[in-house]
């Protein structure tokens, strides 16, 4: 049995595979042409192809379908977004005591940073857990309850990192709305890319199997079949030398 | 009973899929091929301009009209969209619709066409009840 993609896939390679082979069949008659007199001065036929179309009938043998685990996926992509969220944290406004000048958490960090930026990695982590679907929901909805427990939890993370890297600042008036603004970018962007990890995850959750041979098609009514339509383009492309920003010289295949 | 269904219509009910994620699924599987070429590299290369495809198939249950997708963009949102409304699930293997009178049997119709991507309006003449 085969998918879709390798019926198509199939169907493509061969008319780019037949076209090379005229292609090929050409150069051998060009190479007959040069040692005959007479005919050296005829032009060398070469059957060009610009279209084809292709109608192929076939039929659905089986449908697979795996189920989607929406809070393993959320999981997966949680955990690579936790980075983005702990950048933006270390951008926030804090106070060191005794200092009357807000700065920048990393800046006052200095040397700390890659010790704190782990530390709050793992807090993050432990902290903001979307444990079932109706607490995912509610972020893909973005609603107001799941973006306030996300900030408290991102705070919560902030100060267990501190206290476990022995960084003593303070947060300045600007500091809660910072983080407010952070974390609803980053709810945004998280939700994004959840949405796209779940429609992938649904899609590729379906494999369809199909019959496309004689033999198979064989006992397969009329009505049963179902059928593709094909119209396939030859692109063509040629080899050039392209000089690289260090003077190297590489070829490459580009479209004619 | 399983899963609150009758054991009689269990069989049917788990050779059937979701029309909606099988139009999906089917537009990946015509994307997937699209996007492998289109990172290729030969001297010629053969690619997708139009991909029409009509498929049978039967709704599990009710009425259902056949669907005509007209010309649909490859983002399967677009097609989810226009499909949103229609809940029902579809037999559409031979064993399942070996076992269909031919007076159920309904017809999906849609066109992919590749060089007009971005612009698709698609002519939309999708009509189903459940």
């Amino acid at each position: 049995m085969a998918t879709l993609t390798e019926v198509l896939g199939a169907l493509l390679r061969d008319v780019a595979h037949a076209r090379a082979q005229a292609d090929m069949f050409s150069r051998q008659l060009s190479l007959e042409y040069l040692k005959d007199d007479l005919m050296r001065v005829l032009p060398v036929p070469r059957a060009e192809i610009r279209s084809t179309d292709v109608e192929l009938g076939f039929a659905v043998s089986k449908v697979d379908r795996k189920e989607v685990s929406k809070t393993q996926i959320t999981g997966e992509v949680l955990a690579g977004k936790l980075v983005s969220l702990c950048t933006r944290m270390v951008g926030l406004t804090v106070k060191v005591p005794g200092s009357r000048i807000p700065k920048p958490l990393r800046e006052v960090l200095g040397d700390k940073r890659p010790v704190f930026e782990a530390e709050l990695s793992r807090a993050l982590a432990q902290a903001i857990r979307l444990k079932n679907d109706k607490e995912i929901d509610a972020l893909l909805e973005r609603q107001e309850t799941q973006i306030t427990a996300i900030e408290r939890a991102a705070t919560s993370a902030l100060r267990v990192s501190l206290k476990a890297t022995g960084v003593n600042v303070a947060p300045v008036p600007q500091t809660k709305n910072e983080l407010s603004i952070h974390a609803r970018d980053w709810i945004g962007e998280l939700a994004a890319a959840l949405v796209n990890a779940l429609d992938r995850a649904k899609t590729e959750s379906v494999r369809i199997d199909l019959a496309v041979t004689c033999d198979q098609l064989a006992d397969i009514p009329e009505a049963n079949l179902a059928r593709v339509k094909l119209t396939v383009e030859i692109e063509n492309y040629e080899w050039t030398e392209v000089e690289t920003e260090d003077g190297t010289l590489i070829r490459k295949l580009v479209p004619r | 009973m399983v899963d609150g269904r009758p054991e009689a219509e269990l069989a049917g009910y788990q050779e059937s899929i979701p029309v909606a994620q099988f139009v999906d699924a089917l537009l990946a599987e015509i994307e997937a091929q699209h996007s492998t070429l289109m990172t290729g590299e030969v001297g010629a290369r053969a690619r997708l301009k139009v991909v029409e495809l009509v498929m049978p198939f039967a709704a599990l249950r009710g009425r259902m009209d056949s669907i005509d997708l007209g010309e649909v963009p490859l983002t399967t949102t677009e097609v989810r969209m226009r499909l949103g409304r229609v809940r029902n699930r579809v037999l559409v293997t031979t064993a399942a619709l070996g076992k269909i009178p031919p007076m159920r049997m309904r017809q999906m119709r849609l066109k992919v066409h590749f060089d007009s991507l971005s612009d698709c309006t698609g002519n939309n003449t999708q009509s189903a009840k459940s």
